[in-house]
């Protein structure tokens, strides 16, 4: 069965939202295929709307694609894959009426983890996002970076091989995000995760991946791929270095003209939308 | 003459930081306009003063019978109370969580909801008696529907990250239910708890005014009949003061068990 | 009580956004999520002002790119799902009025408990043919018309007045919405000793009640707009006048017509409640006449016709507040 060793393999998927004609029918994601290997940091890149958390979802068995296969560890994804595949969503998705512990500790309960078990590994992922001191704080008592600090604990606390962050860090702001994204990598060097990781920013997936896959516009497809060949964990002086500048002005490159494309597509698709509301 | 006007600045800086001071002289100064009207202003047959009505409670309370009908008006409302939370509870899961039947009953109960349900009081009185049932049963249909709503929209407005998000995490769907559902939904259900509250005194108190042979009803009907407004107020007096106890209790619950989404 | 935020020693206008105003969770509009639109409030009981809570406190989202998506379904089972549900309706009704027919007619209840639907029909339509309900109808919506006018006007000039400075707003708000929890109808005896058997009861009842809702609605509203909007209409060198025509005004006016509508509501129950109680004439005293007559097929055909017009009232009213909300 598992002859190769991606962890995740993508075949000519392809997902559509609603039926043909219909006024709200869009080709999400066209024939997409992909291989992400064992260990490795993927960033996927691309304009807004180009299916890119369409894909994510699709990989962690929250949707079904309209046509195509993904492989899980050599197992064909049905559905979600709690015990292969840990995520990271961009909206706050932590449970309000829970502390950060509990939160922590429900995705365990739901695994059927032991109690002692769960205190053990809640307390070391804590300690490891640096949320020690917030373990008894609310959701909403938090910033939206230690939220997201917290949602990365709970995703780690489940110990899966794979981790799926949809633009995690996308609602932050840039600071936040610049001392979030160095010490994720600082993190995930000690944990050896596959990764796929969706963002919007270029420095983000440049920073962050082994290699950045760059979406077209609607309906996306894979345009293109870049290596980033730099040790994790990345240092902050990667950042600066002139390989860092290259890379981004290279994504910069291939995405301008993808962005511009899409912002047409979706202000086309707003007058038409208006249009037929004022009808 | 500086002395008074120094002191005058410090009541005032006082009231200015305490609106609940305030508040209680807005009360005295109505109470005082009351007292006033009363003694002086209107006939003695139909308001009597609220001094009056303070000090004789203790004789709303002598009159023979008045223990007892108010101890049969709160049997009634609690009874009618427990079965409407509950069968709200249940009702308003069921409709919830199930989208054909919310669909499909979901208008039915929001039409019921708004209907004038005092139009068909008399017809409760001839299926119920005029025993505490048909205060029950008319308190039960007025308190239930606030539940149901407010339990269907606390299971509703879950944001479906919430649910994706314990999907991905493996939840089975009691594990949904128990661990993201329904805490989700408890604030939503002790606000349906405190409007279904207010429901179950309208229709009860309703249904009593309109049999008046036994409980508050009959003593209303009997001391306005009396032209004895002292007894009149004291005993409505003690049924508002206990209506707002009652409120802010249940306002406090909600509060507490909602403490997660203000923080 | 509904108060603790301004028993705080801070005193309010020291505080950055005009937040005193609870504002609890509002019960659903009955509007909401479903085909019917017709209006919330079993009024007497919406013990709440509904402005627009939404229940989680807003952060800076964009909306979940799975969620809706990974929800949303062919329209083609849309429309079944539809029709299936407006059959089990429809099924419903049907079924209910056919245990109707057969509990009246086949399984011998008696005839002076539930009458014969087709009987109760027949009665309708002759109160129809008739006109004879013009009379009570007449008084009815006269005693709605003069209550609902007193509270409406009473309720938004006092709930503006009190709106215009954070400490009435903390002095006051508290106060009418402990009152607000109180089932006013208890009253209803002192107010037919002040005012008689007649239109003039009811009218203050009416009028009592529906105030709450409105002042508490309109404090609500005036009294959550925006710091940010008025800083920026001064900054643009706004005057009182349009400050209020241009800003708050129309940021309140979502809330204070949520009160309006509740207040109506509320005002046509209690009137309704109280011809039933205690009064000489009113479609609620009509019922409560033939209920004492036995005459239960004719008494029937009045609840339908009462509750047709509530109905009718109310989903104009909510209609009305939609088309408010909408401008």
């Amino acid at each position: 069965m598992a002859t190769s060793e991606a962890a995740i393999k993508v075949r000519d998927v392809f997902h559509r939202f609603g039926a043909e004609g219909e006024q709200r029918f869009v080709r999400a994601l066209a024939d997409t295929s992909l291989d992400v290997a064992e260990g490795e940091l993927l960033c996927l890149i691309g304009p807004s709307g180009c299916g890119k958390s369409t894909l994510l979802n699709i990989i962690g068995g929250l949707m079904t694609p309209s046509s195509g296969d993904v492989e899980v560890r050599g197992q064909p994804v049905r559905g979600p894959l709690p015990r292969d595949i840990a995520f990271v969503f961009q909206e706050n998705s932590l449970f309000p009426w829970n502390t950060v512990l509990e939160n922590i500790e429900l995705g365990m309960t739901f695994q059927g983890v032991s109690k002692s078990e769960r205190a053990a590994r809640a307390a070391e992922v804590l300690a490891a996002v640096g949320l020690k001191e917030f373990a008894h704080h609310y959701p909403a008592q938090l910033s939206g970076g230690m939220r997201q600090r917290a949602a990365l604990a709970r995703a780690l606390s489940l110990k899966t091989p794979i981790l799926l962050m949809d633009e995690p860090f996308g609602a932050l702001d840039e600071q936040t995000r610049m001392i979030l994204g160095e010490d994720l990598s600082v993190l995930l060097a000690q944990s050896r995760k596959t990764i796929v990781f969706v963002t919007h920013s270029l420095g983000e997936a440049v920073f962050l991946a082994d290699r950045v896959a760059v979406f077209s516009a609607r309906p996306g497809s894979i345009k293109q791929v870049i290596a980033v060949d730099e040790p994790h964990p990345r240092r902050p002086e990667f950042a600066t270095s002139a390989k860092f500048t290259a890379l981004r002005n290279q994504l910069y490159r291939l995405l301008h003209d993808e962005i511009r494309k899409a912002v047409q597509q979706s202000s086309a698709a707003d007058t038409a939308r208006a249009g037929t509301e004022r009808a | 003459m500086a002395m008074a006007a120094a002191r005058r600045r410090s009541l005032l800086h006082g009231l200015a930081r305490r609106p609940w001071l305030a508040r209680l002289l807005v009360i005295a100064a109505l109470l005082a306009l009351w007292e006033v009207a009363a003694r002086f202003l209107v006939d003695p047959l139909f308001l009597s003063p609220p001094s009056q009505v303070i000090m004789s409670l203790d004789k709303v309370f002598g009159t023979r019978g008045v223990p007892a009908a108010l101890q049969l008006t709160l049997f009634e409302l609690t009874v009618a109370f427990v079965l409407a939370v509950a069968i709200g509870l249940a009702l308003g899961l069921v409709i919830g969580l199930q989208p054909l039947i919310r669909r499909s009953f979901f208008p039915i109960v929001l039409l019921l909801y708004c209907m004038p349900q005092v139009t068909i009081l008399p017809l409760f009185i001839l299926f119920f008696g005029i025993g505490a049932a048909s205060k029950i049963a008319f308190g039960v249909t007025h308190g239930v529907f606030p539940v149901i709503v407010t339990v269907v929209a606390g299971v509703q407005n879950l944001k479906p990250i919430l649910l994706v998000s314990a999907r991905s995490m493996g939840a089975s769907r009691w594990q949904m239910f128990r661990y993201v559902i329904f805490p989700h939904m408890v604030p939503s259900f002790f606000a349906g708890m405190r409007l279904g509250m207010s429901g179950v005194l309208l229709g009860v108190l309703l249904a009593e005014l309109y049999v008046s042979v036994a409980g508050i009803g009959y003593f209303t009907t009997l001391f306005t009949q009396n032209f004895d407004p002292t007894k009149l107020l004291g005993l409505i007096g003690v049924l508002a003061a206990m209506a707002i106890v009652l409120n802010a209790v249940v306002r406090r619950a909600e509060n507490h068990f909602a403490r997660w989404r203000t923080e | 009580m509904a108060g603790n935020e301004a028993d705080s020693p801070v005193p309010p206008r020291f505080r950055a956004k005009q937040s005193h105003v609870a504002a609890p969770p509002s019960p659903p509009s009955c509007a909401e999520g479903s085909g019917v639109e017709v209006v919330p409030g079993g009024a007497f009981e919406a013990n709440s002002p509904a402005p627009p809570a939404p229940p989680f406190p807003k952060k800076k989202e964009r909306a979940g790119a799975a969620a809706p998506q990974a929800i949303a379904l062919p329209r083609k089972q849309v429309s079944v799902e539809r029709a299936a549900s407006r059959l089990i309706q429809a099924g419903f009704l049907v079924g209910l009025v056919a245990v109707w027919y057969l509990a009246s007619t086949r399984w011998g209840v008696n005839r002076l408990l539930l009458p014969n639907p087709l009987a109760v029909y027949d009665n309708l339509l002759d109160i129809l043919r008739s006109g004879e309900f013009i009379d009570d109808l007449e008084t009815t919506l006269e005693e709605l018309a003069a209550a609902f006018a007193l509270s409406a006007t009473g309720g938004i000039t006092l709930g503006y007045l009190i709106s215009r400075s954070p400490y009435w707003i903390a002095v006051f708000e508290p106060l009418f919405a402990a009152i607000y929890s109180i089932p006013i109808i208890l009253f209803l005896p002192l107010f037919v000793l002040f005012f008689g058997l007649g239109p003039a009861s009811k009218i203050a009842l009416g009028a009592a009640i529906s105030f709450f809702p409105i002042v508490i609605n309109t404090i609500a509203g005036f009294g959550h707009v925006d710091r940010l909007f008025v800083m920026a209409a001064r900054s643009m060198g706004a005057s009182d006048y349009h400050l209020f025509r241009h800003v708050l005004l129309p940021a309140a006016s979502p809330v204070i017509l949520t009160g309006l509508r509740m207040g109506f509501t509320t005002a046509l129950l209690s009137i309704i409640g109280s011809e039933t109680l205690a009064s000489l004439a009113g479609l609620g005293h009509r019922i409560v006449h033939l209920a004492e007559a036995m005459e239960m097929a004719r008494m029937f055909a009045y609840i339908v016709f009462v509750i047709a017009i509530a109905v009718t009232l109310n989903t104009i009213v909510s209609r009305l507040e939609a088309r408010g909300k909408r401008d």
